[in-house]
């Protein structure tokens, strides 16, 4: 269901004369969270930025087609999500170098780059994850660090509650076995 | 698992989240300005290929006009001058014949209509 925000919010950008107030509320709400979830996936800032704001002006051409069957944000993160993996598939489908490179490039940020601030054990979960289908740790990222429900992350992803259980656990079971073998 | 903080470690340039708004908007705007109608696109496109057509036939009839003209003149010229004889003229031709012919018919058209005159008697 959509919060009362949310309904004032499609109002303002449903009306031409406060489209673009409405559009500008719209970022500023969910910029954050927006661009939590896709960098985590991206890992580098540069891309996180792209597909964030792709995300974004795809929110504003698509708004008219939002029915309103979920919340705004939902509806927000599902395409943040479908960019982030389609950018991510589209990194490893260059056919001059190998699947791993993008990998070992997201991996060698982790460790080189100052917008990164974990501490040891923080970047070793983090090259971890990134052993993971990307889908997978799609959905440990929101699980794990956005603490969403597994209801929130069924709307998101069109997954059942339970498929999304079992790969949750799946994914914690390799991620230990991954930080005890380092 | 439970051990490991599940804080956010991915930080952003100072300022990123104060401009990302303007950032997506101009981009949003930028976007929709490009957008063209397929239908303009390719009405846009018959334009110009039109409009190239006429002015390189334009410019082709000008040009051929104009180095025609330039050789009259030379030859003209040449004519005048005496470097050129009648038989020079004609050996230059690729038909000589036929400039022949024509000089025949231009003469002797004047000659019959003169012919004609004398027939009836006019002329004395």
């Amino acid at each position: 269901m959509i919060s009362i925000s949310e309904l004032e919010l499609l109002e303002l950008i449903r009306n031409p004369r406060s489209r673009e107030r409405g559009f500008r509320l719209l970022v500023e709400m969910y910029q954050k969270r927006v661009y939590g979830i896709i960098r985590k996936m991206l890992i580098f800032h540069e891309d996180a930025d792209d597909v964030t704001q792709n995300t974004f002006i795809k929110a504003f051409r698509n708004l008219e087609n939002f029915q309103g069957n979920s919340s705004l944000f939902t509806w927000l993160y599902r395409i943040a999500t479908n960019e982030s993996l389609n950018f991510l598939e589209k990194k490893k489908r260059r056919f001059f170098f190998p699947i791993e490179d993008h990998v070992e490039a997201m991996s060698g940020y982790l460790d080189q780059s100052g917008l990164i601030t974990g501490d040891e054990i923080e970047i070793r979960l983090q090259k971890a994850l990134l052993k993971l289908p990307d889908k997978q740790r799609l959905v440990f990222n929101m699980r794990y660090f956005d603490d969403l429900s597994y209801e929130q992350i069924s709307q998101i992803t069109q997954t059942s509650v339970g498929a999304l259980k079992a790969s949750y656990h799946h994914a914690v079971k390799k991620i230990e076995n991954e930080l005890h073998t380092d | 698992m439970k051990n490991i903080p599940n804080r956010n470690i991915f930080k952003t340039p100072e300022g990123y989240f104060e401009n990302l708004p303007n950032l997506v908007l101009d981009k949003n705007e930028l976007r929709k300005t490009r957008k063209m109608s397929f239908v303009q696109l390719t009405a846009a496109a018959a334009a110009v290929v039109i409009g190239v057509f006429f002015f390189v036939t334009k410019n082709d009839i000008t040009i051929d006009q104009s180095i025609e003209a330039n050789l009259e003149q030379e030859i003209d010229l040449y004519i005048n001058s005496g470097y050129w004889q009648a038989e020079d003229i004609l050996t230059f031709s690729e038909n000589p014949d036929l400039i022949l012919d024509e000089i025949i018919e231009e003469e002797w058209g004047v000659l019959e209509d003169n012919q004609s005159e004398i027939e009836t008697g006019e002329w004395w």
